[in-house]
């Protein structure tokens, strides 16, 4: 991540000190066996799903005029953000979309969804733009009508190409917090969710080709908030990853949101950067484009492996768990909602001071978004403070994090199991597969960050 | 051997801090065969041992660049918050130098020996980069 690893006033975290990796790992094996025997024996997250909705009044507000008005909000951000990309000082720090995208956006959406449910349904300013086109064709009389019909078997691919260019665009291409690019970027992928949504409808290409909405809307059922039927509904966290997921692709989505930022924590290692110092050396002086294009291509590969790596695990413990308890179908959608929350919390343990520190950049962003010394928000004077989090608090919630959710993948998938296995035996046998599984991704998790 | 030198490139950097803005020249010439990351820590003990004195030493990381490319791999020198660090970069090419985090940033003159001093205040890791050619030289680790 350019912007962030390069930012002025950036720090990156030192790694986690050996000690707290073992106690980390003894922690996670030690809560996960006794968890196994502790957890319920009853489905319990499927019942309390849909929860209690949270009054007439407020739902009519927030879905009503207030999505409308951050909808509108939204996409006036949406044209600060694409012009500063295009016309502001090409100086990644003295220009607002870097930080915008690669922070408030990447970073920020992922928690706001898991705090306050699927927020991008009124933050996304494509979406807001397909509900403005149909809302004014409806006014003067007009239908507004899908092109096509989805082809289903495509399923959730779509949206995980989106998220692995998305990648490749933060953590391979060389100049990734260039601008230029980024107003290419988004010109490209404007077009690329207009069209989707044209073609195939608002909704359908936000459940599978609009990338982030998929994703943002995956983690929002880890959310203590949802919207049934346009009423708000309170429910307990977690409780929304009951059941499973059986939309093709869907493998594929989730190992390209672990794997990406797997990635991305082993390339701030001494070993990838020493290899890449090996790759680009010899070109770079006479040669500097093709020694770019050569370490591009690396992290792709390094990309590419880390999210087959995550998606070979996942598959063969599932069909290690089907052999366990003979099985008669596939498990593989069964167990991919548990998936998400050790999901975000790899984004909490790498990216928590990112966003505190490099969020902070923002505000002056803000005031001056093209880099041209405007004051948009008053002669602001903000120094960003970079030390909020000592080193220790940063190791501690790091590790706590990946505990947490580590327990939270377990305990869903546990409910999962129980709920389909009405034989406690299998259910348990069934589960001893998804446990190591879980224990080498959080103990993966872990590892990178402890890398030097 | 090794030490002597460490300790003559400590005093000469010193001594280069000290006429900061003179010619350097002959500070890189000394501290060339210490172009390692075992350097500072070394330096580090030497400071430990040596009755502490008001200011203590700065750590001095040298780094030779060739090509764009830092001789003997990226250099990772680990210091202690609150350490004073003298990164010295001699390059034969290449626009400017710049310590992240710490936004130190200095332009370079091919041959000679350009010098970025730094007050460690900051816990992390800090990247230390060469401009055009774009190439990373060191990461510095400020542990707590």
């Amino acid at each position: 991540m350019n912007v962030v690893a390069h930012g002025i006033g950036n720090v990156e975290d030192l790694p986690i000190p050996a000690w707290m990796f073992y106690w980390g790992a003894a922690v996670v094996l030690v809560a996960s066996f006794v968890m196994l025997g502790a957890l319920w024996r009853q489905p319990l997250l499927a019942a309390h799903e849909r929860g209690r909705a949270a009054g007439d009044g407020l739902s009519r507000i927030v879905t009503g005029p207030l999505r409308i008005a951050v909808q509108i909000l939204s996409v006036l951000l949406f044209a600060l953000v694409w012009a500063s990309a295009l016309f502001g000082d090409t100086d990644p720090y003295r220009n607002l979309a870097p930080t915008w995208i690669y922070v408030v956006f990447w970073l920020g959406v992922p928690a706001l969804s898991v705090l306050l449910g699927n927020v991008w349904r009124a933050l996304s300013p494509w979406r807001a733009l397909a509900d403005a086109f149909v809302w004014l064709r409806e006014r003067g009389g007009g239908r507004a009508q899908p092109l096509a019909e989805y082809p289903e078997g495509l399923g959730r691919w779509p949206g995980a190409v989106v998220i692995f260019a998305f990648a490749t665009l933060e953590l391979a291409y060389s100049d990734s917090s260039s601008p230029r690019a980024l107003a290419f970027a988004i010109a490209l992928y404007t077009y690329v969710a207009l069209f989707g949504m044209a073609a195939f409808g608002r909704d359908t290409w936000d459940l599978n080709g609009e990338g982030f909405a998929v994703l943002f809307g995956l983690l929002a059922r880890i959310a203590p908030l949802h919207v049934v039927d346009g009423s708000i509904r309170l429910r307990w966290p977690f409780t929304g990853l009951a059941g499973a997921d059986r939309a093709p692709g869907t493998v594929a989505f989730v190992s390209v949101m672990l794997g990406a930022v797997l990635f991305d924590g082993y390339s701030r290692t001494a070993s990838w950067q020493d290899l890449m110092v090996e790759i680009e050396g010899p070109y770079l002086r006479d040669q500097p484009g093709l020694g770019e294009l050569l370490v591009a291509l690396a992290a792709v590969g390094g990309l590419l492996v880390a999210v087959l790596l995550v998606a070979l695990a996942y598959v063969a413990a599932c069909s290690l768990a089907r052999g366990s308890v003979n099985a008669p179908r596939s498990l593989i959608p069964d167990f991919l909602r548990s998936l998400l929350p050790i999901a975000f919390v790899y984004l909490v343990a790498h990216y928590v001071t990112t966003v505190i520190n490099t969020g902070q950049f923002v505000i002056p962003l803000l005031s001056d978004p093209l880099g041209r010394g405007w004051d948009l928000l008053g002669p602001i004077d903000y120094l960003p403070a970079v030390t909020v989090l000592s080193p220790n608090q940063t190791w501690y919630v790091q590790v706590t994090a990946l505990i947490v959710g580590h327990v939270a993948g377990l305990a869903v998938a546990h409910d999962r199991a129980v709920t389909i296995f009405p034989d406690r035996r299998n259910a348990l046998v069934s589960q001893l597969a998804f446990l190591g599984l879980m224990v080498l991704y959080t103990l993966g998790g872990l590892w990178v960050l402890s890398r030097g | 051997m090794k030490r002597i030198a460490i300790v003559l490139a400590v005093a000469a950097s010193a001594v280069g801090l000290a006429g900061c803005g003179g010619d350097d020249g002959d500070v890189a010439e000394t501290t060339e065969p210490a172009v390692t990351t075992t350097a500072p820590t070394e330096t580090e003990t030497t400071a430990e041992t040596t009755p502490a004195p008001a200011k203590p030493k700065p750590t001095t990381v040298t780094i030779r660049v060739v090509g764009g490319v830092p001789q003997g791999g990226i250099a990772r020198p680990k210091v202690k918050k609150g350490d004073r660090v003298v990164i010295v970069v001699r390059a034969d090419a290449g626009e400017s130098v710049h310590v992240h985090g710490y936004d130190v940033e200095r332009t370079i003159t091919p041959g000679k020996p350009v010098r970025l001093p730094i007050t460690a205040t900051i816990p992390g890791r800090f990247e230390v980069e060469l401009h055009h050619p774009d190439s990373v030289l060191a990461v510095l680790t400020v542990n707590p």
